[in-house]
């Protein structure tokens, strides 16, 4: 049974009760409370497609988006983002409910995921290998993510590669892709067909919005690819698309910076490093405008790429 | 500034993790938890001291008789500095007299 | 105090007391287990039983996950624990200081069970009291400075404590404390820090020096039960239910231990340790320790007060009411501890400076959402 088999106001009651537990890649998430602002129909309807959890599945994150109390209850309404009983964020604007509980989900997995190798990437996949556009915050791997997800290949995640420490393979993350500024209407005219949720202004990024992930990428959640390339993707205006490899140690290090838990896993997230490097062609890439991008990265999808 | 009695080498119990590509090194110390990138002359001077005890002027003669002559001008320095720092980032350490 | 219906509403005592209860849970009381493991950083030492246990796979997938990845995290800050303990031998090399490693940083040092999924890489040595002074230079011209605390801040360390104001490494992050022994020397109890050092066990040919196991839980005892705050130092008795466990199978570790704690005039704090971890936790202490262990007993009202008090501080509250509950609890006890620590005229100036501060910052680190 997936989210929007409920009807809204179900949907509502289990919010404000017991929570509404889904499956999100590969966790089980509990949302509970949530009735600020446009936070539940936001939520309601960029998550429809994702599984519900059934009553014996316990959720190992337990998120509540709360007023919190004190003197500001009545007028200025803030929410705040709870795991369990801790608060790891200063209260937002009520109004900003649906954006800081995207942030406190990303905050769950950098925190507290040790389970796989994590990379701050975005991961997407054709003919069953996997691309990894690996950025720090800000570079553009969310646009590009959701510009290349509607020019053939599945999105397996905009923010996390989920990587099995045994062989390689990344796990798909399917989520709202989270665009900021001008990225959103960049977007909704590249791809038309994208569904997009409500704009949110003042943040202290900018205005937000929050793209639907295609519903073929979540029904596909379970299936897992190969890594086959590593692409370090940098915006520059005005810049004409360059695929550049980069030398294998250079892609190490910047992978392992990259990386949210490579010094905790160890020897490990050595061997993972080391892996990754060895199964992918490590780019540089160069871009200002989408549709080089989709060209330079097809081109490597059919065997192509664009030196030696 | 290294006293030339010290004798230094990498601890037997530290385990290195190598990968190599080219001229270039990275070195995982596992008890550190440290990932250091390491160029041709600093990945051999850490070879040297897996393989064993050594002081200063013993390491500056071994990489004197592989460096191609004319090229050793600033030996001295360099190794210094190097020993330097690797004593800093604990790849080796003095031994215990 | 009704140990069987805190027991029965509470996953985590449970599982502390017999991982084998895991196998009764079911899906909403694993998701509390969850949360209060996480709340009281527990959760590593929680997959360490049932791993021990051989109950691993008995568990549920998504709480595996969890439970998993947060003791892979504890062992990277053992494994950074005995990094310190080495760069510390290396700031030493050669300056003839010895020091006894203390707490976490001993226990991973020496191996012991009682150093699984502990989530902390702070370390804490001892070094004789004459020796500290040129021992805190020695380190700060290793990468350690001090932490940044105000001059208030600074002045109570080293007026009122026995420690001098944490180090923190520059590069590493890591913090750092210099004790003179295991007491502040304010404190109304005394433990002679040069019997400490005698009796210390080396551990190694580097020479690294921990505190004999009578000492090193008598010194846990100390620091649960006379030391800062009390308040949701569960994992602090789970450490103490731990080495007691530990050392227990080792011969003549019983019939030493209260005469050791009498010694050292510990026998107060020991008292507490061996009747609330027993009550508490089920450690299985033998009756001829608990029967010599009652010269530590206070008078009935102060046992009474503890009876009352030590279980709600320690125990991480289900409800929102129980947390009040559970704070005013702590308050008590946390006043008690300072009271054990300074001069009665000083404490209420410092108290309320330090509770002040606290209502407007979190413990768990407080940060903008955004990164």
């Amino acid at each position: 049974m997936i989210l929007g088999d409920l009807t809204f106001e179900e949907f509502w009651l289990r919010l404000s009760g017991p929570g509404v537990g889904l499956r999100i890649g590969p966790f089980n998430v509990r949302v509970q409370d949530g009735q600020q602002g446009l936070f539940a129909p936001t939520f309601h309807f960029l998550y429809s497609d994702f599984p519900l959890l059934s009553d014996d599945e316990p959720a190992e994150f337990r998120i509540r988006m709360r007023d919190p109390t004190g003197v500001r209850r009545w007028w200025r309404r803030q929410v705040q983002f709870r795991l369990d009983d801790t608060d790891p964020f200063y209260p937002f604007p009520a109004s900003l409910a649906y954006p800081l509980f995207e942030w406190g989900i990303n905050w769950c997995i950098y925190e507290h995921v040790h389970e796989f190798f994590v990379i701050h990437s975005a991961v997407i996949e054709k003919g069953g290998r996997a691309l990894l556009l690996s950025a720090p915050p800000g570079s553009g791997k969310s646009t590009l993510c959701a510009a290349l997800i509607h020019r053939g290949w599945r999105l397996l995640s905009d923010e996390f590669a989920l990587i099995d420490k045994a062989d390689g393979r990344i796990f798909p993350l399917p989520r709202p892709v989270g665009l900021k500024e001008k990225s959103i209407s960049l977007i909704q005219s590249f791809a038309p067909e994208s569904r997009m949720g409500p704009t949110f202004a003042d943040t202290n990024k900018g205005a937000v919005a929050h793209m639907r992930a295609p519903g073929d990428a979540v029904a596909r959640a379970g299936e897992s690819a190969l890594p086959a390339w590593l692409v370090f993707p940098t915006y520059g205006a005005g810049a004409a698309t360059a695929l550049s490899p980069v030398t294998k140690a250079l892609a190490f290090i910047a992978a392992s910076d990259n990386s949210f838990n490579y010094k905790i896993l160890g020897e490990t997230g050595f061997e993972c490093v080391s892996r990754l490097i060895d199964q992918c062609e490590c780019f540089d890439l160069r871009f200002s405008d989408l549709n080089g991008v989709v060209d330079a990265l097809d081109g490597l999808g059919a065997g192509r790429s664009s030196v030696q | 500034m290294p006293d030339n009695k010290i004798l230094w080498r990498v601890s037997p119990s530290t385990k290195l993790m190598w990968r190599r590509w080219g001229d270039e090194f990275i070195v995982y110390n596992v008890a550190s938890g440290q990932t250091h990138y390491l160029n041709a002359l600093a990945a051999q001077v850490l070879q040297y001291f897996q393989g064993q005890a050594a002081t200063f002027d013993e390491l500056v003669q071994d990489v004197r008789d592989s460096v191609p002559e004319g090229e050793d001008a600033c030996i001295l320095e360099r190794v210094r500095e190097l020993l330097k720092g690797l004593d800093y980032l604990g790849l080796i350490a003095p031994v215990n007299p | 105090m009704n140990l069987i219906r805190i027991v029965a509403r509470n996953p985590l005592i449970q599982i502390l007391r017999s991982p084998a209860a895991a196998l009764r849970l079911n899906a909403r009381q694993w998701e509390d287990l969850l949360w209060l493991a996480r709340g009281t950083r527990l959760s590593g030492r929680v997959w360490y039983l049932l791993e021990q246990a051989g109950l691993a796979d008995r568990v549920p997938g998504p709480v595996r996950r969890r439970l998993s990845s947060a003791f892979l995290a504890a062992e990277y800050h053992r494994r950074q624990l005995l990094w310190e303990v080495d760069r510390i031998h290396r700031a030493f090399h050669g300056s003839g200081h010895s020091f006894v490693v203390l707490k976490g940083g001993a226990y991973a040092a020496a191996g012991l069970r009682t150093a699984m999924g502990r989530p902390t890489a702070d370390v804490d040595i001892m070094v004789p009291s004459e020796a500290i002074a040129e021992a805190e230079r020695t380190l700060l011209g290793h990468g350690w400075e001090p932490v940044v605390a105000d001059a208030y801040d600074q002045e109570y360390y080293r007026r009122w404590m026995h420690e001098l104001p944490p180090l923190r490494h520059r590069v590493r992050e890591t913090e750092l404390d210099l004790h003179r022994g295991i007491l502040p020397l304010t404190s109304r109890l005394r433990a002679d820090a040069e019997s400490l050092h005698r009796m210390s066990i080396v551990l190694d040919d580097r020479g690294t020096r921990v505190l004999s196991p009578p000492d090193m839980l008598l010194h846990c005892a100390v620091h649960l039960f006379h030391d800062g705050e009390i308040r949701g130092a569960l994992r602090d008795l789970v450490d103490l239910d731990a080495l007691f466990r530990e050392f227990g199978e080792r011969p003549g570790f019983w019939t030493a231990l209260v005469p050791r704690g009498i010694e050292l005039g510990l026998q107060r704090p020991l008292f507490y340790a061996l009747r609330y971890t027993a009550y508490l936790l089920g450690t299985p202490v033998p009756q001829d320790t608990l029967d010599a262990a009652d010269i530590g007993r206070p008078s009935a009202g102060i046992l009474a007060f503890m009876d009352w008090a030590v279980p709600k501080a320690l125990l991480p509250p289900l409800s929102p009411g129980e947390m009040l509950l559970s704070s005013g609890a702590g308050f008590c006890l946390y006043i008690r501890s300072h009271w054990l620590r300074m001069p009665l005229v000083s404490l209420s100036k410092h108290l309320a400076r330090k509770f002040v501060r606290r209502l407007w910052s979190s413990e768990t680190g407080i940060r903008d959402a955004t990164r």
